[in-house]
């Protein structure tokens, strides 16, 4: 009996090492939600550190608090320089304008065409609903 | 009467400089699937796109990362063997609308969409054919291209060539407001 367990354990342990990389293959891109924050700033301070280096700033995942100067469909602007599309599926009903919100997302790079800096998969931390 | 061809001549410059659409959310989708393997395909929905609606001059530009794939691992290794995407962040595409004229916009017209697409610092001229619609006060912009990843010097390794596919479809579809 006791020989059995053992067994069994062994092949349900060699079962896993197999087949992690074919999890791997199929493993779908973490959500914002889990990633670990880089850290936290305002829209202000964010603005002024990614100016000086922004390839370094490339996919990291920051808080960011800022008041809101622009809501549109699919994401707000903060500060009127920082432009935050929320992640799909979420919208941006209820927000007010000229009021201050914390937000979770990945910068994804300063956009020189429309002069602003850009963040996506944004969620609400601060005020949350 | 100076001070009203003042008056005359600051408002049309500035209507004229007005004239311009924008999108900060376009949709640029990308298919390098090979029949028997697995799709490879990603969206960016993070588009910057700016037209005139004077000339018809169009630019887009993406930030390679933002390409979102249904895998991880593929997503990993599009920006990290690729595409370099940390040494060459973005796509940029500048180019022009032939016979574009806003208000004419018609969904049957063709328009042809001719430029220059800038990826990993090399250039690639693209024509292809665009369709647009115009609602209210919303163009919307569709075309779709083929590119190679040798056009672009990506080099694929021998043991995944097979499943990528030599002549990648990317579709354009954005939807376009005027700006402020």
């Amino acid at each position: 009996m006791k020989k059995n367990r053992i067994k069994f354990l062994i092949v349900l342990v060699i079962s896993i090492i197999l087949l992690f990389p074919f999890y791997k293959l199929i493993k779908e891109p973490e959500g914002i939600e889990t990633k670990k924050i880089y850290s936290a700033y305002s829209a202000k301070d964010l603005l002024l550190k990614v100016e000086k280096n922004d390839t370094f700033w490339n996919a990291k995942i920051v808080e960011i608090n800022g008041a809101i100067t622009a809501i549109g469909k699919k994401g707000i602007t903060l500060d009127g320089k920082i432009y935050c599309q929320f992640k799909e599926g979420l919208n941006t009903k209820n927000l007010q304008p000229n009021t201050t919100i914390t937000l979770k997302g990945r910068i994804i790079g300063y956009d020189d065409l429309l002069e602003e800096l850009k963040l996506d998969q944004c969620i609400k931390i601060k005020p949350t609903l | 009467m100076k001070k009203a061809l003042f008056i005359l001549l600051l408002t049309l410059s500035y209507s004229s400089f007005s004239q311009k659409y924008f999108t900060r959310t376009g949709n640029t989708n990308f298919k390098a699937s090979v029949a028997v393997f697995e799709p490879i395909e990603a969206t960016n929905n993070s588009t910057s796109v700016l037209l005139n609606t004077e000339t018809g001059a169009l630019v887009a530009q993406l930030f390679m990362t933002a390409f979102q794939f249904r895998v991880a691992l593929m997503q990993e290794h599009f920006n990290e063997n690729y595409m370099d995407s940390y040494k060459y962040p973005k796509a940029i595409f500048k180019g022009e609308l032939s016979n574009f004229n806003l208000l004419k916009v018609n969904e049957k017209e063709k328009h042809t969409l001719t430029g220059i697409l800038t990826i990993r610092g090399i250039t690639k001229e693209i024509k292809t054919t665009a369709f647009l619609k115009k609602e209210n006060n919303t163009l919307f912009l569709k075309a779709t291209f083929i590119v190679s990843p040798k056009d672009f010097k990506i080099e694929i390794p021998a043991i995944v060539e097979k499943k990528i596919a030599e002549n990648i479809e990317v579709s354009i579809n954005y939807t376009l407001n005027e700006k402020e």
